[in-house]
């Protein structure tokens, strides 16, 4: 999977969960941009590990701001390619 | 692996003991204890009691060996895992104090949380740090600049030598641990109990609280640092000999309806949290979820930590009928780590009682006039939850400003006094003389008042924001918005009200030469900003000409008079402020 893939898949997501809606790119800051509240943060995760079925640890997060960022947590996280 | 039972083996002793340690060395001669379960609900790791006092009195040795002085503080990032309660046992057979430090998670918010852990460990001033695997990398950076004897991993403490020596556990008059719940991030607070103390409120809790019997079973996600997942969910099973079962706060954050899936199944009776976190478990329910748990065994589901709205906990009990869940099992009560935990709790089995008071006479002289209906629209009455009667080890004031006893049905700070209160906030004679005076009166900083010896909260801390549950104090809010460019210092109020639904909204108002609008809405977009990154939470914006915040005769800042002239400016055009940031 692709870094812009996962970018996409994750922007798609945000959208679904946000109630007005907002111009996102992988630049957005997931808080500061997208508005996301600490408990929809939480929701948002809860679906991005269901979605690629994985466990996002704490120490990743601690520097992920912006979409672009998770989506490498998500590809670093899902190891190499599965086929 | 299989989880502890519930206690068949030891006559039930309630908390009867003089320290933690004389608890453990009881407990440890039954079969219950900790079971810990991961992220998708299945059972991780076990720790009974005989194990625990075992694994505490050696990783008690290898602490001396360290060299630290009795009463030396030893900080542990308290993630909900067996390392926690192995460390916490270990500085009470060893003589050091324990510090639990928070493992909360933030979005990008590194910065933030090392310089919460640096500010705390320098508060505290602890000789030794340790953290799990997932959060070593923040406390490495946050102890750079302090001078430790020692911060690492549990494996790294596990190395050390034992020191052949006779374990001299800590006494009744010593300090038992630190608890940095209450007070602000950028000033923490560290408040000091002692062993007597945390004996008593346990024993409180425990005899009249609870009412605790052999068939007990507790369950928890609540963090481990806050006073009622430590004091609780660690201390009181302890205590009591009883059996726990925990969820990490994340787990139950990610996946609430893991906390009913684990009282199901283990048949727990016991199980606490704020008003938040019944109501994110019945938002996250389906409909199909309903008959999967069976909630009869759960005879205790207290709820305390901020005040109680009824709305959202009838819901959780409606969704959660077929389930069994008995809305009678619903207890509301009151505490604060400076009491170590509790200070009341409702009577057992009776639900939560609302009561409806005239909204006039309370607002205007503080009188509580119970009424039994309201009008129409609801606006004339206020309603408030009974917290039930005090624990005996308090006695209760209710006091004015100036200091006088209120009589019953009068609204004023909650002060109290008794064997269950702090010894103060550890090594800050200031900040303790601001809340206890020389008699020992606790003042609370809480509103409420008294019906004979029961309590009714109507405000908590009067200045502390509650968002789901995270206390956030004004202070922080405002410091943080001082440090943008275009904002000046002692230019800004912060505070919170409480909308239609009860629910908290954060308002900002800050005074700004600013009158381009395009610059206008850049200020107030660059400010939500800061504050959504720093805290998590979505702030409303209030940008005022300068000079129009309220400031008292020596110039400070009234809050209070600053939230009422905003929610008078609100009134004045329609109400529209609340939502013209959106």
């Amino acid at each position: 999977m692709q870094h812009s893939e996962v970018v996409e898949a994750l922007l798609e997501m945000l959208s679904s969960s946000l109630e007005e809606s907002r111009q996102l790119s992988s630049e957005s800051a997931l808080i500061a941009d997208a508005g996301l509240e600490s408990i929809q943060v939480i929701e948002y995760l809860c679906e991005v590990e269901d979605r690629f079925d994985l466990i996002i640890d704490e120490v990743s997060l601690a520097d992920v701001s912006t979409v672009g960022e998770l989506a490498e947590v998500v590809l670093r996280l899902r190891g190499p390619e599965r086929s | 692996m299989k989880a502890t039972e519930i206690n068949k083996l030891l006559p039930l002793r309630n908390a009867s003991f003089d320290t933690l340690t004389e608890a453990l060395e009881y407990a440890s001669g039954g079969e219950t204890g900790y079971n810990f379960y991961d992220g998708r609900g299945e059972l991780s790791s076990v720790i009974s009691y005989r194990e625990l006092r075992e694994q505490a009195q050696t990783l008690a040795r290898r602490l001396l060996s360290l060299g630290c002085r009795r009463g030396a503080r030893v900080a542990m990032v308290a993630e909900t895992e067996p390392m926690f309660h192995r460390f916490f046992f270990a500085c009470q057979y060893a003589g050091l104090i324990p510090v639990a430090l928070p493992a909360g998670f933030q979005l990008g918010a590194r910065k933030a949380y090392v310089e919460q852990l640096e500010r705390m460990l320098d508060s505290c001033g602890a000789d030794v740090a340790v953290a799990p695997e997932s959060h070593i990398g923040f406390l490495r950076q946050a102890v750079e600049r302090l001078d430790l004897i020692k911060a690492g991993v549990p494996e790294e403490f596990d190395l050390l030598p034992e020191l052949d020596c006779e374990l001299e556990p800590l006494g009744a008059d010593e300090t038992a641990y630190l608890q940095y719940t209450s007070g602000s991030t950028r000033f923490p607070r560290g408040v000091e109990i002692s062993q007597h103390t945390v004996m008593t409120n346990l024993k409180d809790i425990a005899v009249h609280g609870l009412k605790i019997t052999e068939q007990d079973r507790m369950v928890s996600w609540l963090p481990l640092y806050h006073d009622m997942g430590l004091v609780g969910f660690v201390l009181l099973p302890l205590g009591s000999q009883l059996s726990a079962d925990y969820l990490s706060p994340r787990t139950f954050a990610m996946r609430p309806r893991l906390w009913l899936k684990v009282i199901s199944q283990n048949r727990g009776t016991i199980s606490s949290s704020p008003p938040f976190g019944y109501a994110l478990c019945a938002k996250r329910l389906r409909l199909t979820d309903q008959d999967r748990y069976d909630l009869s065994s759960w005879r205790v589901a207290c709820v305390g930590a901020e005040r109680i709205h009824p709305e959202p906990l009838r819901q959780f009990a409606h969704v959660l009928k077929p389930a069994k869940f008995d809305a009678n099992a619903f207890v509301a009560c009151y505490g604060m780590a400076e009491c170590a935990l509790a200070i009341s709790f409702a009577e057992l089995g009776t639900g939560i009682g609302a009561i409806k008071v005239d909204k006039d006479q309370i607002s205007t002289d503080g009188v509580v006039v119970e009424r039994e209906t309201s009008n129409e629209a609801g606006t004339d009455t206020l309603t408030f939850v009974d917290c039930g009667k005090i624990l005996p080890s308090f006695e209760l004031n209710i006091r004015d400003d100036v200091g006088n006893n209120l009589p019953d049905h009068r609204c004023g700070r909650i002060c109290l006094r008794g064997a269950s209160v702090m010894t103060g906030y550890f090594q800050n004679p200031d900040a303790t003389a601001e809340v206890m005076d020389a008699d020992g009166w606790l003042d609370t900083g809480d509103i409420g008042y008294r019906v004979g010896d029961h309590v009714v909260v109507t405000a908590r801390r009067k200045d502390v924001i509650i968002v789901n549950g995270r206390n956030i104090w004004p202070h922080d809010l405002e410091y943080l918005a001082e440090s943008l460019p275009g904002v000046r210092f002692g230019n800004v109020s912060a505070f919170s009200f409480a909308d239609d639904s009860g629910v908290d909204q954060v308002v900002m108002v800050v005074e700004s030469r600013e009158s381009n609008p395009a610059k206008v809405r850049t200020l107030i977009d660059e400010l939500r900003a800061l504050i959504a990154t720093n805290f998590g939470i979505s702030c409303q914006i209030d940008l005022v000409p300068p000079r129009t915040l309220p400031r008292t005769s020596s110039g400070k800042l009234s809050r209070s008079k600053a939230k009422q002239d905003f929610l008078a400016r609100a009134e004045g055009v329609g109400g529209n402020i609340a939502n013209a940031n959106g």
